[in-house]
């Protein structure tokens, strides 16, 4: 199971802690938490993935279509404190080209 | 030392935890499997698995069901998928990584890429999937 423990900093950046595992049965619940920020207005996002234990090709996608929501509303999304499993995956599907992981949550814009 | 796993399961997405599990056991008992290796060989699994319960089609009036056997020797991980679905016919030579914006079909593509050798077989009431991963040095993992 997967639980998602957000927030919006004073600065305006919403954070995503998926707290679980990232797989075909809660990917599309991140892609619902994306989409619900970007209703609210909140386009410059952080998915902090420091309690992610694992991530599958799923939550690979709903991460690309988020980076391409936020960015086509005018803000971005990046990630954070990326686990072993997705820094490994992120290379091995060369997406760390288009999400590259910053060093912090409050580091990221 | 070498150990095997298997586990005979329905084709729901809930059955991907019992997957995380018996790696979860396989490496409890094996300690020196490389975090990398089981990384590669985990992923691999889960993207085969999610294959097969999103496009199975049940052959008859049996639902889909999946038998997983996993061993585990000094040079190799290895893995079969069984299933009693409708033969899929699957050229895993078309499984290519998408643009990297596309949202989706990233799937088998990873699986090839985390494994050293991956095959498919249509066979006569199901379908069949081999994964190896050959075991690497830590110096190895590093520079793959």
């Amino acid at each position: 199971m997967i639980e998602f423990k957000n927030e919006t900093l004073a600065n305006g950046v919403g954070v995503i802690r998926p707290v679980g595992r990232l797989n075909m049965v809660s990917a599309p619940h991140l892609g619902a938490n994306i989409d619900a920020l970007i209703s609210d207005g909140t386009v410059r996002l952080v998915v902090d993935l420091a309690g992610t234990d694992f991530i599958d090709s799923s939550g690979l996608g709903a991460l690309i279509t988020g980076l391409k929501k936020t960015r086509q509303a005018g803000g971005d999304l990046r990630l954070a404190n990326p686990t072993a499993q997705i820094t490994a995956v992120l290379e091995m599907t060369n997406l760390n080209r288009v999400l590259q992981p910053v060093a912090s949550v409050d580091g990221a814009y | 030392m070498s150990s095997e796993f298997s586990l005979r399961a329905a084709a729901v997405p809930e059955s991907l935890e019992l997957i995380h599990k018996l790696l979860e056991d396989l490496c409890a008992g094996e300690p020196g499997i490389q975090p990398m290796d089981r990384i590669r060989f985990e992923t691999a699994l889960i993207e085969v698995a999610s294959n097969i319960i999103e496009h199975s089609r049940p052959a008859g009036t049996d639902p889909v069901r999946f038998v997983l056997a996993v061993e585990c020797e000094p040079e190799r991980l290895f893995a079969e998928f069984t299933d009693n679905a409708r033969p899929a016919g699957i050229d895993l030579t078309a499984a290519e990584l998408p643009d990297d914006m596309s949202g989706s079909g990233r799937g088998l593509a990873l699986a090839k890429v985390a494994l050293d050798q991956f095959s498919y077989a249509k066979e006569d009431g199901g379908n069949r999937w081999t994964l190896l991963c050959r075991r690497k040095s830590t110096a190895d993992t590093a520079t793959h």
